[in-house]
Order: C-alpha cells, then structure tokens, then sequence
C-alpha cells in the first residue's frame, strides 16, 4: 500500500495484527501516526516500550502490576480475610470498581476447559491453594457464569471446602435497571431460582 | 385452530394454489410425484416455519422461481389469523402474522400442528437417538427451557469427554451434567408418562386386541420409577460414581440423557425386530395421535394433524380403527395415493391433485 515508504508500511502491518484493527483502518492509523507532531509520535512509542518493561504479574495475585506484590494486595485497608477469585484481569478491573468489596483479588488465568486443552495445572490453583492461610475467611468465586466458568468454579469449591473455609459463589440473575419484559427465560428462571426473602 | 383458507405459491411442484379447506377432514390424493406431500409439508411450514421432513428452505422453493409464499387464514380460538410463511433463495425466511412481521417462536406460541408420515419411520425402527429425538422435538415445543437445557448438556458432555480423553479431571464436570441432566430425565419421563397411555389407548383403536407399551428407559435407573428430581439426582450421582472407572477407561461418558432409550413393545415383544411393517406403522401412528393429544391437552387448543400416506401398509380392519379415531380429532389433512376409503370420502372434503394443481374438489 505505502510502496514509496517501507517503514510506514511495516507500521501499517504492525498495527493491522491487533484485536479489531483491519488492513485498511491500519493504513489510516499508520497515516495519522505519520502526521502527529513528533513529540507525540515517540510519547506513543515510549507508553509502548514502558508497559512492556514495567508491567508483569503480581506474584501473589496473578494480577497485572508494576510491582510485585501489586498494589492491591500489599494495601493494608484491604481485608486479607475475602479473596475473590476470577478468571482474567480485566474480570478483577471490573471488580474493583465495587466500592463494597474491599478484599483481594486471585487471578486464575483462564478457565476449565479440556476442549481447549486447559486443565488445573494451567490454571493458578496451586498458588490459590497456598493463600488460604487462617487469616482467610472467606473465598468468593467470580468466575463466569456458563459452562467452563460453573466448572471451574465447582472444581474449586471442592477443593476449598475441605479447608473449612467458607466458599460463596457470585448470584446469577437480572441486571440492574433492565427491564423484566426484555429478559431471556433462561436468565429469568435463574433469578427466580436465586430469589431471597425481603 | 383450523387453516379455513390456504393460498400457495412457488413451493416445490406446487405453482399457484388456492384451497378453501374443510373444518374438519381434508384428503389430497393423485399419483406418485403429484404434490400431496408437497402440500401437508407446505401446511407444516405454515403453521411452524420448517419442514416436517427436515428439508431446507433452499430446497422448498419451485425450480421455476426463486420465492415460495405460503399464506392463510386460520381460526385460533375462535379468532381469526392471518399468517404467510416467504422465503427468498439466498436471502431470509420472512415470517408474518396479521400483517406483522414475526419471529418463529412467535409461530410456535400461537399455531400447532403434528404431523405422521413415512418419514417417522425411523422412531420404531431406527436408532435411538432417533427416540430422544422423537422426545426432545416436542418437549421443546412445549417448553422453551428444555431446548436451552439439551444444548447446556451437550456443551458439558463435549467439555467432559475432552477431559477423559486427555486424562483431565472429569469431575468439575459431573456436577453440571447431574443439574442439566437431572431436568432433561424428569422432564422425559413425565413426557412418556403422559403419551404412555394415550398410545396404548390409540394403538388399540387401530389394531383391536394388540397392546402397546411405550417405556421411558433412561440410562440411570431410578429406583420404583419414581422420577421426582431428588430421586432421580441421587440416581444419577450414583450412577456417575460407578461409572468413574469404566469412563477412565473407555475415555467417554457412560451414563446420562445421552443414552436414554424409548422401549416400545407390541404384544411384550420389542416393536423394532418383532413387529411387522403394518404394526411398525400403526405404532408410529399411535405415538403421533398421542402427541397430538398431550398437545390439545397442554396448548389448550386442537393441532392441526397432517397424516402422510397413512393407510399404506394398513390392513382394513386398522384403516376404519383410524377413520373412527377421526371423529375425536380437530382438522386433519391426509394424503393418500389411491381413491380415498369410501367411509371416509362421505365426511371429508376430497382434493384431487394432479401435477402440482388442485384439479377438483368434492
């Protein structure tokens, strides 16, 4: 496409192999990119070059962080009694923003899954496992509600039970502000399944 | 309900035709190759946006034209509907009713047909996953839910037989299988339960004297056949445990939903391999008259019960059980190769089809 100039070229199919990004929308990146004053043009290449060499894992949670351990769990206002297990950090992200939930975090990375060949060894179990000390209470289990999440999360509890620890599961139900009358039957029955006394 | 008034275009041989049927009993008959079946079928998809025989859209339109076009008016308790089923080759099924585009479960919540013809063969004598197929089209009919379930099932069977093929866990696994499966087999045994002995009562109409037992079989027994969802979940626990070491083995799932069994006896013998064609025959039937009846019974409203060729392979004596069976059923169209039996032509409003027309109608 840019035949007189390789490198914006090589921008271009650069930015054509990330997550939503086609050929075309790629050139057009690459052509703004081109056009951007200099200064901001490096501002980008160093965000780049600065996420990849300062952010890695927490070594405690999973989590991603500039530090290890995390912000997260080295923050003393958090409870270390409630861990919250979820599937992938961007799950965690979404948690956080739970003004109420003043726990920690442990990520999985990922799910059961044996069609796509993830067993318990890929997962962060063991290290679940050794975080389970007498100062927790309780583990919660966020992983996603459909089939490998609900097995995951089924796998866990019975490994956590034993521990006499008290494992909770997230309700399923209906989101908030929706309206009843657009609701799918299958998310209905299991809100009414999960119904509480008022 | 009834179909009063059926207008067809481009389906299959069947180029432009207008019907005003009857209330009660319609007969096509004509030649082989004539359109008879081509008609039921055009009804079928009328009333549930597919075909009873499993064809395709693509396939249903004319090779003169690339649109079909079925449309009537029905009567649906006591109110009258306006309904047209289109489909454009390449392009979607349009769907509307009283002039307003709709959605197929709509057709599903608001019309009801059942249809028995040769094609049903396979429940009697095929496989039985052709059984639990028999059972799960109209449990998911009648209920919404049981289709969504038969798929979250047959996710976690697939998730399951990975882990066992890979030496995983299967564990984790067992746990959904147990809650999905658990409904599928409470809601299967009720299903049989109920068209059990409506069977048993249509088989004897047609064939005096014989008797028919249909047997909800599933892979987990339940003691005392008692299947309340508690019993059957214990069961199936149980079950599941017994199994580990085999499924570790043979590296898939042993026990669940997914090899449940129909049983069908005629006289105590297994329909399948002892029953003669016409007793294969008249069994299907009597299992289609019973759905049609638990239908009319849970849809509060009479199906409309299409019956392809159902007198070939009968004897006499089975063919005017059937014509009596007519007289406690709604509106039944019928094909028929043959002029029509003559205690039936008196009652019944006849349609001659000839190459893909409607010639005469009496």
């Amino acid at each position: 496409m840019f035949k007189s100039a390789a490198s914006v070229e090589r921008l271009a199919t650069q930015l054509a192999r990330l997550p939503g990004i086609g050929r075309k929308s790629a050139a057009r990146l690459a052509m703004h990119i081109l056009k951007l004053p200099d200064e901001q043009a490096f501002q980008l290449a160093d965000t780049i070059r600065e996420v990849k060499e300062k952010v890695g894992f927490c070594s405690v949670c999973f989590n991603i962080s500039e530090s290890d351990p995390c912000d997260v769990c080295t923050d003393q206002r958090r409870s270390p009694a409630t861990i919250i297990v979820v599937e992938e950090a961007a799950d965690a992200a979404a948690l956080d923003k739970v003004e109420e939930f003043s726990g920690r975090f442990h990520i999985l990375g990922g799910r059961l899954s044996p069609l796509d060949g993830i067993g318990p060894d890929d997962l962060h179990i063991k290290e679940l496992l050794n975080r389970i000390t007498d100062e927790v209470t309780e583990v919660i289990i966020a992983t996603n509600p459909n089939v490998e999440g609900e097995a995951t999360a089924v796998y866990l509890s019975k490994l956590i039970r034993p521990l006499a620890i008290k494992v909770t599961r997230i309700a399923r139900g209906l989101p908030v502000g929706s309206d009843l009358e657009y609701a799918d039957s299958v998310t209905l029955s299991r809100a009414l399944e999960g119904r509480q006394d008022f | 309900m009834t179909i009063d008034h059926l207008t067809i275009h481009g389906f299959r041989n069947l180029q432009a035709i207008e019907l005003v049927a009857d209330p009660s009993t319609n007969i096509f008959y004509g030649a082989n190759g004539s359109g008879k079946t081509n008609l039921l079928e055009s009804i079928f998809v009328l009333c549930l946006a597919r075909s009873q025989r499993g064809a395709k859209d693509k396939d249903m339109v004319s090779t003169h034209s690339d649109t079909y076009r079925v449309s009537g008016h029905a009567t649906v308790h006591d109110r009258q509907r306006e309904v047209a089923v289109a489909y454009q080759q390449g392009g979607r099924k349009k769907i509307t009713i009283d002039g307003v585009t709709a959605r197929a479960s709509e057709l599903f919540a608001n019309f009801c047909a059942v249809s028995a013809g040769p094609e049903d063969s396979g429940i009697v004598s095929g496989s039985p996953s052709e059984r639990r197929g028999f059972m799960d089209i109209y449990l998911s009919q009648l209920s919404s839910r049981h289709l969504s379930r038969l798929t979250e099932y047959q996710q976690v069977l697939s998730q399951k037989n990975a882990a066992l093929r890979d030496g995983l866990d299967p564990d984790p696994f067992n746990e959904l299988l147990i809650a999905t499966g658990t409904q599928i087999m409470v809601e299967r045994a009720e299903f049989v339960g109920q068209i059990a002995v409506l069977a048993a009562e249509y088989y004897q109409t047609v064939a005096a004297g014989r008797s028919f037992t249909v047997r909800y079989a599933p892979s987990v027994s339940v003691p005392e056949e008692d299947y309340s969802p508690q019993l059957v979940e214990d069961a199936f626990r149980q079950r599941l445990a017994s199994v580990a070491q085999r499924e570790e083995i043979l590296q898939s799932s042993q026990a669940g939903p997914h090899r449940d069994e129909l049983v069908l006896e005629i006289d105590g013998l297994p329909a399948r391999t002892c029953g003669s064609q016409g007793e294969r025959r008249s069994a299907v039937l009597a299992l289609k008259l019973a759905v049609y009846e638990m239908m009319k019974h849970r849809r509060e409203m009479d199906p409309v019960l299409l019956l392809d060729e159902v007198f070939a392979e009968l004897d006499e004596n089975r063919t005017n059980g059937l014509i009596d069976a007519f007289g406690s059923l709604g509106q039944v169209f019928l094909t028929t190769a043959g002029q029509p039996p003559a205690r039936l032509e008196q009652h019944a409003r006849a349609f001659r089809i000839t190459e893909g027309t409607v010639l005469k109608a009496t």
